[in-house]
């Protein structure tokens, strides 16, 4: 009987210009292996142990067993007689909304658009995530009406940044995030050096994971959530989104200060106005989810990119006539396999 | 109208809700405590022959004739009615209460009951399967199944141990205890020794322990297979029952492709069965063979769905919908 190496379906080999990555999308790590091994893999899809051993020198197939059984010895694979039982994963991507994620910048004396009807809107379109950065005055009341706006939306998570306040009072603060699980995290940017540290997050596992507080400032308009190393995300969800669609721009919506809906907020295209337009009707044109597909399997340079799966970029796209570019490239070079520092520190 | 029967807390219900609201699918869950609260009002009244069913939901009156599907996802225990809480008498108050409760939760079956005349997905009349009924049955359909014995003797215990290297397992469920503050036991699978069973006392589930290569978790919905590897015989500390967790290297779970003789047994079990879901354990053996371990009617999805890619919650949102 015929043995075959197989990689769990789990483990997912993907090949880059100058080396492949296995991916464990369910242990969230990966494994460099050169791009020899990875035409290895392939072959191993065919061919049995026993035909491989006639296949190679004696010595090539002392080096492909040495590293069959690291593979299996690590867990990213077994050898097994009835390959057909083990069928690769489906890479299937869906999810039950229109919209998954949304980053909402309101500028409490600037912005136009109304905030509450936004929020009614993302909840109807299927929105599970909202990011809400406050600029301008931050208030109790403000964080108050919020959370009554989101009371029993199908919201899940709300993420709010808002700048420090002069009465800034942390009980009420607490008290409100104890009855509204929603909010998570709060965060304050601009807070006081001379301030003092509320005491009681530090011993409060609620709180702690659940507050944020920073010394920095904050402005509106220009954050890019950066690829690098740390940023990386193995994982099954990610990993298939990833294989169709654009992991930093699908069923994303952002809207600005002066209420551009834009697909993210660094971008320049704008689609609509909130103080105006239906957000829905907004997001379900063609043209504000043309982008949405566009993964990195359809970029130059990123389709070279062994980390191509993993890494999450909101970076505009530019159609230029040899091919699909991102307006800004990331520090990662995948011909060299080194990282450009200056390149990587202008996006932080 | 579709009616979801679970529980508070389930994340398999949540998701499917989710699926279900993004189809634009009308959908009321109710859950089993809700029995027991003023907020939710019902009706099964039955008059010139015909039964009749009414719910009120947060304001939403629902007739019988509204429902197009039902999904049996999970029981749920009704708790004490809050107006209880005024009998001062504590002797009372409990006694009224348990009484209270084995009327609710039989309310609650008569309600379920009464609606199986609808297209439904599950039964909560079902929600255990007796394990030697489904051992039996499996075998009759042409699945291996371990040897077994259940008994308090201790010579027939140890002869059976004499002849097979064995495995005790619960005979009902695992169960949880904790001493003093913070240890909790689990009663799960181990192997078993025949200087370790007891001179006639209580009586021990005992099997045949198979050699596995995998072991195999198949969600099954109405007719539909979704089928799991665990390769549970890698780590030592899961090879003989896999919810010994390692969560610092889990076991690898994958899709698996059921070779079509199993599958269409396993089918004609669950049929004969009268189960239209569950979660059904095999072992694949060493040598090639199948063997059936037990089916859960009310088992959970979201650890086959998840790691597989399933979506099951997707389907089952299609499923309920189907007119």
């Amino acid at each position: 009987m015929k043995t075959f190496f197989k990689l769990f379906a789990c483990c997912i080999p993907v090949r880059g210009y100058s080396r492949s990555v296995i991916y464990d999308v369910q242990r969230n790590a990966f494994e460099y292996i050169p791009n020899v091994f990875f035409e290895l893999l392939q072959e191993c899809r065919q061919l049995s142990k026993e035909e491989m051993q006639q296949h190679y020198s004696a010595e090539d197939f002392e080096g492909i067993l040495k590293f069959l059984d690291y593979l299996a010895e690590h867990e990213y694979g077994f050898w097994t007689r009835c390959p057909e039982e083990f069928p690769d994963l489906d890479l299937q991507w869906d999810y039950p909304g229109n919209i998954s994620n949304a980053i909402l910048e309101y500028h409490t004396g600037q912005s136009n658009y109304n905030l509450e009807q936004v929020l009614n809107d993302l909840a109807q379109l299927g929105c599970r995530y909202v990011q809400l950065r406050i600029f301008g005055e931050g208030s109790l009341q403000l964080l108050e009406s919020i959370a009554t706006m989101t009371a029993g939306s199908a919201i899940k998570v709300m993420d709010i940044m808002m700048p420090y306040w002069q009465s800034l009072d942390w009980e009420s603060i607490f008290a409100l995030m104890r009855q509204h699980h929603r909010i998570i995290p709060f965060s304050v940017y601009d807070y006081p050096q001379d301030c003092l540290y509320p005491e009681q997050i530090k011993d409060d596992n609620f709180l702690s994971s659940r507050v944020n507080i920073t010394t920095e400032s904050f402005a509106a308009g220009n954050v890019k959530e950066e690829s690098k190393e740390a940023n990386f995300t193995v994982n099954t969800d990610f990993f298939c989104e990833a294989v169709t669609y654009n992991t930093g721009l699908n069923r994303k919506v952002c809207i600005d200060i002066t209420g551009a809906i834009k697909n993210h907020i660094s971008h320049e295209a704008v689609f609509g106005n909130a103080s105006v337009d239906g957000l829905s009707e907004v997001v379900s044109q063609l043209s504000f989810q043309a982008k949405w597909k566009i993964n990195n399997d359809k970029i130059e340079r990123c389709k070279d990119c062994e980390y191509r799966f993993m890494c999450m970029d909101n970076s505009d796209i530019e159609y230029r006539e040899d091919g699909i570019y991102k307006k800004q490239d990331c520090g990662y070079n995948p011909y060299t396999q080194t990282w450009d520092a200056q390149k990587t520190a202008a996006i932080l | 109208m579709i009616i979801i029967f679970s529980e508070a807390f389930d994340m398999s219900t949540d998701e499917v809700c989710d699926w279900l609201a993004y189809y634009g699918e009308p959908f009321v869950r109710i859950n089993g405590n809700d029995f027991s609260d003023e907020s939710f009002s019902y009706s099964l009244v039955y008059e010139n022959g015909k039964p009749e069913v009414y719910f009120n939901m947060k304001g939403k009156t629902i007739h019988h004739t509204d429902i197009s599907y039902v999904w049996f996802r999970r029981d749920e225990m009704v708790s004490e009615p809050k107006s209880f809480r005024n009998i001062t008498d504590r002797k009372l108050r409990n006694k009224v209460s348990e009484h209270a409760l084995r009327e609710l939760t039989r309310t609650k079956d008569y309600f379920y009951a009464t609606m199986l005349h609808l297209p439904h997905l599950g039964n909560h009349l079902k929600k255990e399967v007796n394990k030697f009924t489904a051992l039996f049955c499996a075998a009759k359909n042409g699945l291996k199944i371990p040897e077994t014995i259940l008994s308090n003797d201790q010579a027939q215990q140890q002869a059976f141990l004499d002849s097979h290297a064995s495995i005790i397992k619960s005979i009902k469920d695992t169960d949880f205890f904790t001493t003093g503050t913070d240890v909790t036991f689990i009663s799960y699978t181990a192997t078993v020794d025949k200087d370790e069973v007891g001179k006639n006392v209580f009586p021990n589930l005992i099997q045949q322990k198979i050699d596995k290569e995998v072991e195999i978790r198949i969600f099954f919905a109405k007719g539909k297979c979704y089928p799991m590897a665990i390769f549970s015989q890698l780590d030592s500390k899961t090879s003989v029952d896999f919810r010994r967790y390692n969560y610092k290297k889990p076991n690898r779970y994958v899709p698996y492709k059921l070779p079509l003789h199993i599958e269409t047994a396993l089918i004609k079990t669950m049929q004969e069965l009268d189960l239209d879901t569950g979660s059904i354990d095999l072992i694949k053996a060493t040598d090639g063979s199948f063997y059936f371990l037990e089916v859960n009617p009310v088992g959970q999805f979201g650890m086959t769905s998840k790691p597989c890619n399933y979506y099951i919650e997707k389907d089952i949102a299609q499923l309920l919908t189907l007119k």
